[in-house]
């Protein structure tokens, strides 16, 4: 009936065996079904005509056959996003992550490689019913909605048992709950445009995800995600001159060497004052550079015209060391965004196709705690903002001036916010 | 790991102190009365009043061109805390941070004094990260900073970084609980040391001032809650320095000198001013300055808990020995500088300032203290109602 890029799926409670519940679903923004067992063939039969009902085909990302993923690159081991549930109980003090900040369970990286990965194919994620499912809060389910709209990527709605149950009775708590849900699908929608803006990011992460090279790769994109360090990714064998514009720096992930082409345009970005991180192998192809006065604990560093290559002394066997290395070797000069009161929030970045906006939406992976007193700041010039808040209309936001930067006061929010930026000066 | 100071030595700037044992000495009277004055300037913001203020500042102590000339300067600034975090929508240099206009400005006249090399040290939050790149996570450009003057560098001391060694500081008389400290080597390798502080109220001390200012010069690599346990642990310049210095649940790296054990060791409030009145003794400040222009009350930072409040009290101060100007510091926040445990603002802890006069390192009695620059009646911003 739709093509799966336009479904909107709910994963139907296993617990709702009478077709009539299926009037929830009625005139919402839910278009697809995903049933669990054969023995729903009830629903199967009254949904039929009014909802797609399609098999998915869950796997885990690192299983998924990127080349011929199916109707969706439906990844089934995706983390249920939050503040990491193990943090936060013990001892009642948060538990660091390798930042020093609370550690977040969170899906942006895997989305941004899946979309990467997959081409024009949907990118679908679910997780396993969390531990802890029948705490779950309002709060829990919008951010799950976010994650995966601000990304690019669809998550079915997913109902824990007991909430589940309270709608099927008529729970009026449930069914607010529920109604809330609707709702906020039904603004996610409404902004899919949003999803077809590239990324924003000046580090661009080169690899095949091939091999042995898969797991550095995906945990560099984990760690860098959790810096905040926004990123583009591309495939050695497919470089282009445009999938450099705009990049201040590139880590080449993978031991290979490589490809010649690929090679040929790094050496021509390095001369033009760019900076290429690699391990040893690769360096290899990269042709004649000279050696630099700066030094550095983990890299030698080289000059090649205007720019700098960090070839790697060793292997990269902590990619949360390596995310920061490429972060401070390109400098944060280059974040073009900073938040501040932030410790709970990841924010992803795009550009409109026109170059002339900027959208940054913040996710607040906290559950238990709004987002306040957030300040995003900025060097770039700003024509105006304005904040976008589920179920509420687009406001302006002012637009504080300090020495050399802007600042946006965000206002407190539950678990999502965009913030649209128009440019003074573009690409 | 470590090697004795051979820079400016604390003998050298309190001679009378040193020959005698710590219980024997009487509050105050060692102090070195050149040392002991003060200037305080009124300045309205970062703009272009400033950089003249603290000339003048300067000036009326004596000018900057005796102390610095040709000289190595190391200047230690306040950032204490995550440069993420924020006094509500409050930059951090607006309420916790020594102010970067303030940074540059001082830079920028003991460049003109003639100094021949100047370092900016910090040991950054939990971090072993380039103090430049700190300071752009904080939104700041280090480089209006390294451009003030010729030859400025910027270092975060959390780890021993480009040297060879850590340099060891001893605490005269042993010190009330630290007999010495290992600290990064650029505080022995400067010929003056320039603590650059914000005028604050502090959780633990009452007060966080030019003295209070030198906690953060405590490598995190043997002081840190990741510390080697024998030895420095390079890799550890993480987390803060809550295990070790404030609660006294372990000991720093065995390779430096031990706190003492004994009554009151595990008590944080009665540790810390203990802590900064032995640094302020074992690593002497040869210049004293503080940012009140821009500041916060309530606390040292966003952290705390309680009546935390961004203030503009206006304020400059400046001056020749820690205790001294943070004396008057004190005076004009509105408490007494001689106050003891139970008076604002050492209501549960212990005077810091009259504990490093007991070591012999300056007097924070106001009548031995003489005031150049805006009277203290016309100073005091008082910080609490």
């Amino acid at each position: 009936m739709l093509p799966p890029s336009g479904w909107v799926p709910f994963e139907w409670p296993a617990t709702w065996t009478n077709p009539s519940l299926l009037r929830h679903l009625e005139g919402g923004p839910l278009n697809c079904i995903l049933l669990s067992s054969n023995e729903q063939s009830a629903i199967r039969e009254a949904a039929s005509g009014r909802f797609d009902i399609p098999q998915i085909a869950w796997r885990k990302s690192s299983e998924l056959n990127w080349k011929s993923p199916g109707q969706v690159a439906a990844i089934g081991d995706a983390v249920w996003p939050e503040l990491a549930r193990r943090s936060r109980e013990s001892n009642g003090s948060m538990e660091a992550g390798p930042t020093g900040a609370p550690w977040l369970d969170a899906n942006g990286w895997l989305i941004l490689m899946a979309r990467f990965r997959a081409g024009s194919v949907p990118v679908w994620i679910r997780s396993e019913s969390p531990e802890n499912a029948d705490q779950l809060q309002l709060a829990n389910y919008r951010l799950a909605i976010a994650e995966a709209g601000a990304y690019g990527a669809t998550r079915p709605l997913w109902l824990a048992p007991t909430l589940a149950s309270g709608i099927a009775s008529g729970n009026d708590f449930a069914l607010a709950t529920w109604a809330k849900l609707l709702n906020e699908l039904r603004w996610h929608q409404a902004r899919r445009e949003y999803s077809a803006w590239p990324g924003f990011g000046r580090l661009l992460i080169l690899t095949a995800f091939s091999g042995a090279n898969e797991y550095n790769a995906t945990e560099v994109l984990n760690l860098s995600a959790r810096r905040n360090l926004s990123f583009r990714l591309a495939d050695p064998g497919d470089l282009p001159p445009a999938q450099l514009q705009g990049i201040q720096s590139v880590l080449y992930v993978d031991a290979e060497p490589l490809p010649q082409p690929a090679a040929a345009a790094l050496r021509r970005f390095v001369e033009a004052g760019g900076l290429l991180l690699c391990m040893k192998q690769p360096a290899g192809t990269l042709g004649a550079l000279r050696p630099s006065a700066e030094l550095h604990p983990r890299f030698d560093l080289f000059q090649a015209g205007k720019g700098r290559v960090a070839i790697s002394r060793g292997a990269w066997d902590d990619q949360w060391v390596l995310a920061q290395d490429a972060h401070l070797l390109m400098s944060r000069r280059h974040d073009a965004v900073r938040l501040f009161n932030g410790s709970s929030l990841l924010f992803h970045h795009s550009v409109s196709p026109d170059g002339r906006r900027w959208l940054v939406q913040l996710l607040n992976y906290s559950a238990h705690d709004s987002a306040s007193n957030v300040t995003l700041q900025t060097w770039a010039r700003l024509a105006s903002a304005r904040i976008l808040l589920p179920e509420l209309a687009p406001a302006p936001l002012e637009i504080h001036r300090e020495t050399g930067a802007s600042e946006l006061y965000i206002p407190r929010f539950s678990t999502y916010a965009a913030v649209e930026l128009e440019l003074q000066d573009h690409a | 790991m470590r090697k004795p100071c051979t820079g400016i030595t604390r003998r050298s700037l309190f001679p009378a102190a040193a020959a005698l044992p710590l219980s024997s000495l009487p509050p105050f009277a060692d102090a070195p009365g050149q040392g002991a004055r003060v200037s305080i300037a009124r300045c309205p913001d970062y703009g272009a009043a400033l950089t003249p203020a603290l000339r003048a500042m300067f000036d009326q102590l004596g000018g900057l061109g005796g102390l610095v000339r040709n000289k190595t300067v190391a200047i230690k600034v306040n950032l204490t805390g995550s440069p993420d975090s924020r006094l509500g929508n409050t930059p951090a240099e607006y309420a916790q941070y020594t102010h970067p206009a303030v940074i540059g400005a001082t830079v920028r006249l003991i460049g003109e004094a003639g100094a021949r090399r100047i370092r900016v040290l910090e040991g950054a939050f939990s971090t072993d990260d380039p103090l430049e790149e700190f300071m752009l996570q904080v939104g700041w450009d280090p480089l209006h900073i390294l451009n003030a003057a010729a030859n400025v560098e910027m270092i975060n001391t959390n780890i021993r970084g480009r040297f060879k060694q850590y340099a060891r500081f001893n605490t005269p008389h042993g010190g009330h609980l630290f007999p010495g400290f290992d600290i990064n080597a650029s505080y022995e390798e400067c010929d003056v040391l320039v603590s650059l502080a914000k005028l604050k109220e502090h959780g633990t001390c009452g007060v966080t001032l030019s003295m209070k200012n030198m906690f953060g010069a405590t490598p995190l690599t043997i002081y840190g809650d990741n510390a080697g346990k024998d030895e420095p642990d390079e890799k550890g310049a993480r987390g803060g320095r809550g295990i070790i210095m404030h609660a006294g649940r372990r000991q720093p790296s065995r390779s430096a000198p031990q706190p003492k054990q004994g009554a009151g060791a595990e008590n944080d409030r009665w540790r810390m001013p203990r802590i900064v009145a032995d640094l302020t003794a074992a690593r002497p400040i040869h210049l004293s300055i503080v940012d009140g222009i821009f500041t916060m009350s309530g606390g040292e930072g966003p952290w705390n808990y309680g009546r935390l409040k961004a203030i503009r009290p206006g304020l400059l101060l400046a001056g020749l020995n820690p205790v001294s100007t943070d004396a008057v510091a004190t005076a004009c926040m509105g408490f007494d500088p001689l106050a003891r445990r139970g008076t604002p603002p050492f209501e549960t802890r212990d005077n810091c300032l009259l504990l490093a006069a007991e070591l012999g390192a300056g007097t924070p009695d106001l009548k031995r203290i003489e005031v150049a620059g805006l009277s203290m009646p016309d100073a005091v911003f008082p910080f609490r109602d």
